[in-house]
């Protein structure tokens, strides 16, 4: 066999002659991404998200299709290579039609996934539903009762008539979860041996306390007033938050493991070194600071607060971490209780010795404000029902059937492969910025509802030829075709040919090999 | 509007037996069914489908790849108007306005509402001496402006059915007295030269004149079209230029006497009105005789050189005698019967011929890779899909010289062992396409083509493949799919096609000027062609020269002349007096070079070098009226347009390219865009597949390069060039002397009529056609 020899990111390496440049690699363990290119299909070079750099020409190659020749000096991630394939991406993203996540996860301080939450509750799958809630939201009663909603102000649907009733939907849950007999326990993981010393029991230290203890460390609470729940408790009118609803959910952070210790104030009753010899990691959760006490304690400050780094929490003192009001002062429980989620991710890495990143956001694809057109589109899968109001008041918030009529408005305007989508993916791998470069006019979106199990959504499709060539292959009488050209180029049915006739036999093979959302299944995986 | 399915079935069949089943069969089924509907009738798909190997996905995809393919029904008749380049420049837009306007045609439509016409834009019909043009069906008109619109839509509804003029011209006789030519180019007709045919071949024989009427190819001069030529024994010959049907009868008496005395008095009757103009000073014969020692002329020739077109306006396209009786077909005479393949291979090499397509890779090599290739089938395409606004060599080239490219494409045939080929010419090239078809016809008649040809061992086919509208197929692979049957998708190179072609097997595609090149190489010697040109290019290339210059037309000039010399020597210098700009060279791959840079020479490197490109050879002269920012956009429009869609970076980032060129035009550019509009380019000329999309960009970078003061003028909302309609407002001056021709020509009466006093436009409803300004005989309408 011909075998040729050339240099893949400075190492000499001899491969056969038939090879392209990406099966060389991927023989050396070498990556190179690809979208349009997935093995066993035809080499289409469609995505350019596989180029690499030809030293000697001084030229970009697609690899997939490129094949090796002798003395090529091939580098597969140098600077040019990424700038050229974040380009490539922000052009695709810069027409993609769709939200990784929903606007009202990302409006949510503590990014709960929300549209998740609605589903599961339509499926009247409670259980499932408080354990979505409670993934980001350690108070979810409480804040049912209190919280200004950022999330409902972010709902698309509000654009066409009125947002989800969200903040209720999840009360709802929390309230049906807290009425059992044994409400739901998040797994613990074997206890780790550290020890946290968590200062104030406000809605930040108790969240914090709510992570920390999943991940098996010890939970020591300290608060200055005889009872805990900080400004949930001193701060909040009883008619606005039933103090039963406060004591139940404090009281599930208590049954898992938490230590309370009552009227113990920090620098007049402990002392902050003194917590940072006893303790592995020392949260801040003390709330809003008056000037002299916040000098006390020897910490870098803001005009606000206590500074930290605004990823990781993290104060001038190693170890010691600090969240909510005690940095900047804000009324918006959520936000504190979104804090303590995210200072125990920190303190989680620093006690496990890992380097202290924070909780890192994933990239998201941003439709912008909703067209109106768009609605229609929407209203494929989602009821065109008005708001519902509980009919007992806000105070009992919702029944059961009518929270469950309520969550059957939700657009669902949330990915369905959040998690498998390979452009999302490669974005976040390479920075990919979605508003580098901006079409005056935004494409509309538009959903093909017309198979029993798979949707099509041609706004997302990236024109990667993968389902043209299954459905040919697997000899579909229509199947996927290519029309138009150039900008117009779109993936569509023959003949105008519904959905349910293009795709007889390759659904499957087609939605799993579609590297976005433009094919997928109709039926969310995770309900 | 929709065929019925009785009548339907049969049809498609009877289309399906001729042509043929197979999947490959698909582009030529689709023109044979449209030519039959004037569109694509869903139901004929689905029974083609049913009837051949051809898939639903793979007809959806192919008709709407190609833009020649309608889906909708549409009107009697199709005015398709040309936006080339140069039509572009001459007001092909505002044209297109004018016909919406006049024939009622309702906003996003294409049709009018009685259903009589469909006014569809169509890439470069390649008529850029003339422009801006339009075509009726088969009927062209050039010099289209805006306030003509209605004359000609009525002149071609009444010229409707007369009969068309055969254009096989009448047989010689042996007492015929001389010859008189007349230019059946494309631009000739276009200009009338059909009319003018008629008139003469009318005149003849109404007068009894013994003489050969000639059709001759393209004469080059196509800025003054129709052009007639008198040839008579022992007589300078006499070229009339800008000829009309009714010059025709001055020109023929003029020069002939009628045959008998009563003739002559059957004559005299008008001859003696006709006589009174014969004295050419008289301003009512405004066709004035032109000797070829006239010194424009004498400028507009002097400076070519005739290979690729050498004999022009002196053969008829046609007559295979007349070719080989000038040396046609010896060189592969001489090549089956003394040459090797090597030797022709060597010959070609030391010659120094590069590719005449634009990009100008060394033809000997890239056949000798071919002949290297171990593979018991080759094929051989000759590329005449000329795509590129404001091009028209290939054209030309096709339709006057068809004999010399089967000739120079026999001969890379012979050299490389190929034995079958493909014409790839454009759909939008009617008669290039015939005439290919009627000289391959007479080469098989007379053994030039076929089996044995020339008696020997050697054999080749050659068919046509009819392109559908797709500039993108001028690209080898994109051409090789076009061929096979499926969307103009470039590939990935390599393989190159010398590897890995045409079904799969090792092709040669050469541009056909570059086989039309080839057997004067052979005949003349390589020492000859080596002499012309420079270092590195090698020999003439021909080009079209159109826009602001007086002279238009297709000129073959030796490589490394200057800009300078072209535009001012050969073309004349800038129409109407204004001041030279710019020339853009190489249309949508090419750049735009500034008049400072005149002197640059025209050849692959030093064109390469200031950002533009050869291209295949449109070479466009622009003036002080022309906004670069507009000149930019225009390309995009097309690039993005035309691009295959394929490649994310061809694909999306021409798209962009094209909003902020677009956004800059209409006075709603940002600061950041000319920085962002240079990031985008510079992205997709690195990161695209294909050619088109890595030269793509050229236009706008060498426009920025060049005219970044005109891009920041419109940053700030200004169009120095006056060019761009959301910048200017047409008023109108104190030199208006009230003659109220301005307020009847507004088409939408936003002038008020005030006779004898300085009339006003109200701006509020001003579209900006610039109507009152063409018609104003006073000159009165100033753009601000």
């Amino acid at each position: 066999m011909n075998t040729v020899t050339f240099t893949l990111n400075n190492r000499r390496i001899e491969v056969p002659a038939d090879k392209t440049i990406l099966e060389a690699a991927q023989g050396q363990g070498v990556f190179i991404p690809t979208l349009c290119f997935a093995n066993g299909s035809e080499r289409f070079t469609s995505c350019m998200l596989c180029v690499v750099h030809e030293l000697g020409s001084d030229r970009l190659l697609p690899s997939c299709s490129a094949p090796v020749a002798e003395g090529m000096r091939i580098e597969t991630d140098n600077k040019r290579v990424e700038d050229a394939r974040r380009d490539a991406l922000n052009f695709l993203l810069s027409e993609h039609i769709g939200d990784c996540e929903a606007p009202c996860q990302r409006a949510c301080p503590a990014q709960m996934n929300i549209p998740l939450m609605i589903r599961q509750i339509q499926a009247q799958q409670m259980e499932a539903a408080i354990k979505t809630i409670k993934q980001d939201i350690a108070l979810p009663a409480i804040l049912g009762h209190i919280c200004p909603a950022p999330c409902e102000k972010g709902c698309k649907r509000k654009f066409y008539d009125a947002p989800l009733s969200i903040c209720l939907l999840k009360r709802f849950a929390a309230e049906v979860d807290l009425a059992q007999a044994s409400p739901y326990q998040p797994p613990v993981d074997d206890k780790s041996g550290k020890k946290v010393a968590i200062v104030g029991t406000g809605p930040a230290g108790l969240a914090a306390a709510y992570y920390l203890l999943q991940k098996g460390h010890a939970c020591s609470l300290f608060e200055q007033n005889s009872e805990p729940g900080g400004q949930l408790r001193y701060g909040v009118p009883e008619d606005k938050l039933p103090r039963s609803v406060l004591n139940a959910e404090i009281e599930r952070i208590l049954s898992l493991g938490a230590e309370f210790f009552m009227e113990q104030s920090l620098g007049r009753d402990v002392g902050l070194e003194e917590l940072c010899k006893d303790y592995d990691a020392l949260v801040l959760a003390v709330g809003t600071l008056e000037p002299e006490a916040l000098k006390s304690f020897g910490l870098e400050k803001t005009a606000r607060g206590i500074a930290v780094d605004k990823k990781t929490f993290e104060t001038s003192i190693p170890g010691v971490f600090a969240g909510g009001n005690a940095i900047f002062p804000a009324k918006m429980a959520v936000r504190a209780v979104a804090h303590g989620k995210n200072v125990a991710a920190s303190v989680d890495q620093f006690l496990n010795g890992k380097q202290v990143v924070g909780v890192s956001r994933r990239f998201n694809s941003v439709m912008g404000k909703m067209q109106e057109s768009e609605a229609e589109e929407f209203l494929k899968e989602a009821e065109d029902l008005e708001r519902i109001e509980p009919s007992g008041g806000l105070g009992p918030g919702f029944a059961a059937k009518e929270a469950a009529e309520e969550a059957s408005r939700c657009f669902g305007c949330d990915c369905r492969k959040p998690e498998t989508c390979k452009l999302r993916r490669f974005a976040d791998e390479y920075a990919a910025d979605q508003q580098r470069f901006k079409f005056r006019e935004k494409s509309k979106l538009q959903k093909v509802v017309q198979h029993d199990l798979v949707i099509y959504e041609p706004g997302k499709c990236i024109k990667c030829s993968l389902c043209v060539q299954i459905t040919k292959k697997a000899g579909e009488e229509f199947g996927f075709t290519f029309i138009n050209r150039g900008f117009e180029v779109r993936v569509t049915t023959p003949f105008h040919e519904p959905l349910q006739r293009g795709l007889q036999k390759a659904a499957r093979d087609c939605v799993e090999a579609c590297p976005t959302a433009a094919l997928s299944w109709r039926k969310r995986t995770r309900t | 509007m929709k065929p019925d399915l009785d009548s339907l079935y049969p049809t498609i069949e009877g289309i399906v037996q001729e042509i043929g089943t197979s999947a490959s069969d698909v582009i030529p089924i689709l023109h044979a069914v449209q030519k039959e509907y004037n569109y694509l009738p869903e139901e004929a798909l689905r029974r083609v489908c049913e009837l051949t190997e051809v898939t639903p996905a793979s007809i959806t995809g192919i008709s709407t790849f190609y833009s020649q393919f309608r889906h909708t029904p549409v009107g009697q008749h199709i005015i398709h108007l040309c936006t080339g380049t140069a039509c572009h420049m001459k007001g092909a837009e505002r044209v297109y306005d004018a016909f919406c306007r006049e024939l009622n045609i309702p906003e996003d439509q294409d049709t009018d509402p009685g259903g009589l016409f469909t006014l569809q834009r169509v890439a470069c019909l390649g008529c850029c001496t003339i422009a801006p043009v339009v075509q009726i069906d088969q009927v062209t008109y050039g010099h289209v402006q805006t306030d003509g619109v209605a004359n000609i839509i009525q002149d071609f509804l009444q010229s409707r059915g007369r009969p068309v003029v055969s254009s096989a011209g009448r047989k010689q006789h042996a007492e015929d007295k001389g010859e008189i030519r007349i230019g059946l180019g494309s631009c000739c007709v276009a200009s009338g030269s059909r009319k003018v045919q008629q008139a003469l071949e009318e005149c003849v024989e109404e007068a009894g004149i013994n003489t050969q009427i000639k059709r001759v190819g393209c004469v080059g001069m196509c800025h003054r079209t129709p052009l007639l030529e008198v040839h008579l024994p022992d007589e300078e010959p006499i070229l009339y230029d800008k000829v009309q049907p009714e010059d025709v009868k001055k020109i023929v008496l003029k020069h002939y006497r009628p045959r008998g005395l009563k003739q002559r008095l059957k004559n005299s009757a008008f001859g003696l009105i006709e006589n009174l103009f014969l004295d050419d000073s008289q301003n009512g014969f405004s066709r004035h005789p032109l000797h070829f020692r006239d010194p424009n002329i004498e400028a507009f020739l002097g400076r070519q050189v005739s290979i690729a077109t050498e004999f022009f306006g002196e053969i008829d396209p046609l007559d295979l005698s007349e070719y080989r009786c000038r040396g046609g077909f010896a060189a592969l005479e001489m090549c089956l019967k003394q040459l090797s393949p090597e030797n022709i291979i060597q010959e070609i090499k030391t010659s120094g011929l590069r590719g005449r397509g634009g990009a100008g890779f060394p033809t000997g090599q890239k056949w000798n890779i071919v002949r290297g290739i171990a593979d018991e089938k080759k094929y051989i395409i000759c590329n005449g899909d000329e795509g590129d606004p404001g091009a028209f060599m290939d054209r030309m080239i096709l339709e006057s010289y068809p004999f010399r490219v089967i000739e120079g494409m026999a001969i890379a045939a012979y050299a490389v062992g190929a034995h079958e080929g493909y014409f790839y010419i454009r759909a939008e090239y009617p008669l290039a396409v015939q005439r290919v078809k009627a000289a391959l016809a007479l080469c098989r008649e007379a053994g030039l083509l076929g089996k044995n040809v020339l008696g020997g061992d050697f054999s080749l086919d050659l068919t046509i493949m009819e392109g559908a509208g797709a500039f993108v197929c001028g690209e080898e692979t994109a051409l090789i799919a076009s061929i096979e049957g499926r969307r103009g998708n470039p590939n990935f190179r390599p393989p190159y096609p010398a590897q890995k072609g045409l079904w799969g097997h090792s092709t040669l595609v050469n541009n056909c000027e570059t086989f039309a090149t080839v057997p004067w190489i052979l005949r003349e010697g390589t020492d000859a062609f080596n002499q012309l040109g420079t270092a590195e290019s090698r020999g003439t290339k021909v080009f079209s020269l159109a826009g602001k210059v007086k002279r238009g037309g297709l000129i073959e000039v030796p490589m490394g002349i200057s800009i300078r010399e072209v535009v001012e020597e050969i073309g004349g210098g800038i129409e109407n007096d204004r001041e030279f700009k710019a020339v853009q060279i190489g249309g949508p791959s090419g750049g735009c070079v500034p008049a400072e840079m005149a002197d640059t020479k025209v050849d692959y490197e030093d064109l390469t070098e200031v950002g533009a490109m050869m291209g295949s050879g449109g070479l466009l002269v622009m003036d002080d009226s022309d906004c670069m920012v507009d000149i930019a956009r225009y390309f995009l429009t097309f690039t993005c347009s035309q691009s295959c869609g394929k490649c994310t970076f061809c694909r999306i980032g021409t798209r962009h390219m094209l909003d902020i060129l677009e956004n800059l035009c209409a006075g709603k550019g940002s600061l950041d865009d000319l920085q962002k509009l240079e990031e985008i380019a510079l992205s997709t000329q690195q990161g695209s597949l294909c050619g088109l999309g890595k030269t793509a960009p050229n236009p706008v970078l060498t426009t920025l390069k060049y005219f970044r003061e005109e891009y920041e003028a419109h940053l700030e909302g200004r169009c120095p060039a006056k060019r761009c309609q959301a910048l200017i407002t047409y008023s109108i001056s104190d030199r208006c002397i009230g003659c109220t021709v301005c307020a009847q020509h507004c088409p939408v009466k936003t002038i008020p009529a005030t006779p004898y006093k300085k009339h006003e436009i109200y701006q509020a409803n001003c579209i900006k056609c610039g109507t009152c300004r063409l018609v104003c005989p006073n000159d009165a309408v100033d753009i601000l």
